[in-house]
């Protein structure tokens, strides 16, 4: 394999990166989670396969058509390892947030009751709520919050894939 | 194309250890089914194309580039597995998904923030970041202190303002 593989898809995968801080920086889109899926995932999908122009820049490389797609693949790979920590930076993610909290604490130590008492009783529900009416996962119905076609598809993905793994549902 | 034999690898191991070790950390076993895997996986590259007899330049980045590309799915593998295990959303999906519908208060009923806290107080023990002795929580090592303190300058970085430790 030719090194230039790694260094053109660790490259696409930092100017991905770059345009993401710099959109952000400029305002966080109201749909994150898609602009995200399009910024690291989608264009470059769309500017591989569809553009000639493009193709015929590749072909100006050093790379081989067979290596832009092991270039493609690594970038993809970077880039959903980057999409799936992507939430704990996007909402407070309490288990994080908790070691931070008791490494800031005085002693460097507290009770379950002082740890509660940074977070509001119904705060870390309610952010998720929204999260879930904006993703369009659930929606409300007549009898209160129902799940939608895709929320239904993603509860019951992670309910085949946990009886796979002998599992019952997660705490949460 | 070995490499798309990643997310087969890491399913299959996970499943095995799952069911082999039952009543470990869930979060643990992932961990120890994802560093298995590296061994299905070696075993295969060693009889893919990429190894030969002669080691030379293009062989060692072949390998460089195997290894990054199974330790960043790998990576991904963990979170979409600890979204089914710790994330609120899925939970509220499931409690939904049990029940048919449900208003905001019952859900802020049946999952309050102090629940929410004590599972993750439990599960932080068991995986061993945190410490509980005499009534008192403390960091047990630094690790995922140092993730949450990068998570948090990046949030900075990106301009989001969530943060209660600060």
């Amino acid at each position: 394999m030719n090194s230039s593989v790694l260094l053109y898809g660790t490259l696409l995968f930092l100017v991905s990166l770059v345009l993401h801080v710099i959109i952000w920086r400029i305002r966080v889109p109201r749909h994150d989670a898609l602009v995200l899926f399009f910024i690291f995932l989608g264009a470059p999908s769309v500017l591989f396969f569809a553009g000639h122009e493009i193709r015929n820049v590749i072909q100006a490389t050093t790379l081989a058509r067979i290596e832009t797609i092991y270039a493609l693949l690594l970038h993809f790979a970077l880039s959903c390892a980057y999409i799936a920590s992507y939430p704990a930076a996007q909402a407070i993610s309490p288990s994080l947030d908790i070691l931070l909290v008791i490494a800031s604490s005085e002693f460097g130590r507290l009770t379950e009751k002082e740890i509660n008492a940074y977070y509001p009783d119904t705060e870390l529900v309610s952010a998720r709520i929204n999260d879930l009416k904006r993703s369009v996962l659930i929606a409300q119905g007549h009898h209160g919050l129902t799940l939608t076609f895709p929320g239904r598809v993603v509860t019951f993905f992670f309910i085949t894939y946990r009886r796979l793994l002998g599992l019952k549902a997660g705490e949460g | 194309m070995v490499v798309l034999c990643i997310p087969c690898i890491l399913l299959c191991m996970h499943i095995l250890i799952a069911h082999l070790m039952k009543g470990a950390s869930p979060q643990l076993l992932a961990i120890k089914a994802i560093l298995l895997g590296y061994l299905p996986y070696a075993a295969i590259l060693r009889y893919s194309v990429y190894i030969s007899a002669e080691v030379s330049h293009e062989m060692l980045w072949a390998l460089l580039y195997c290894f990054i590309v199974y330790t960043a799915f790998a990576y991904t593998y963990f979170h979409l597995f600890n979204m089914g295990e710790s994330a609120r959303r899925i939970r509220i999906l499931y409690e939904i998904y049990l029940k048919g519908a449900l208003s905001v208060s019952d859900i802020e009923t049946l999952y309050r923030s102090s629940e929410i806290i004590r599972i993750r107080l439990d599960r932080l023990v068991a995986m061993k970041k945190l410490r509980y002795a005499k009534g008192y929580y403390s960091l047990d090592g630094k690790m995922l202190y140092w993730a949450a303190l990068l998570v948090k300058s990046w949030r900075k970085i990106l301009q989001m303002d969530v943060n209660h430790a600060q």
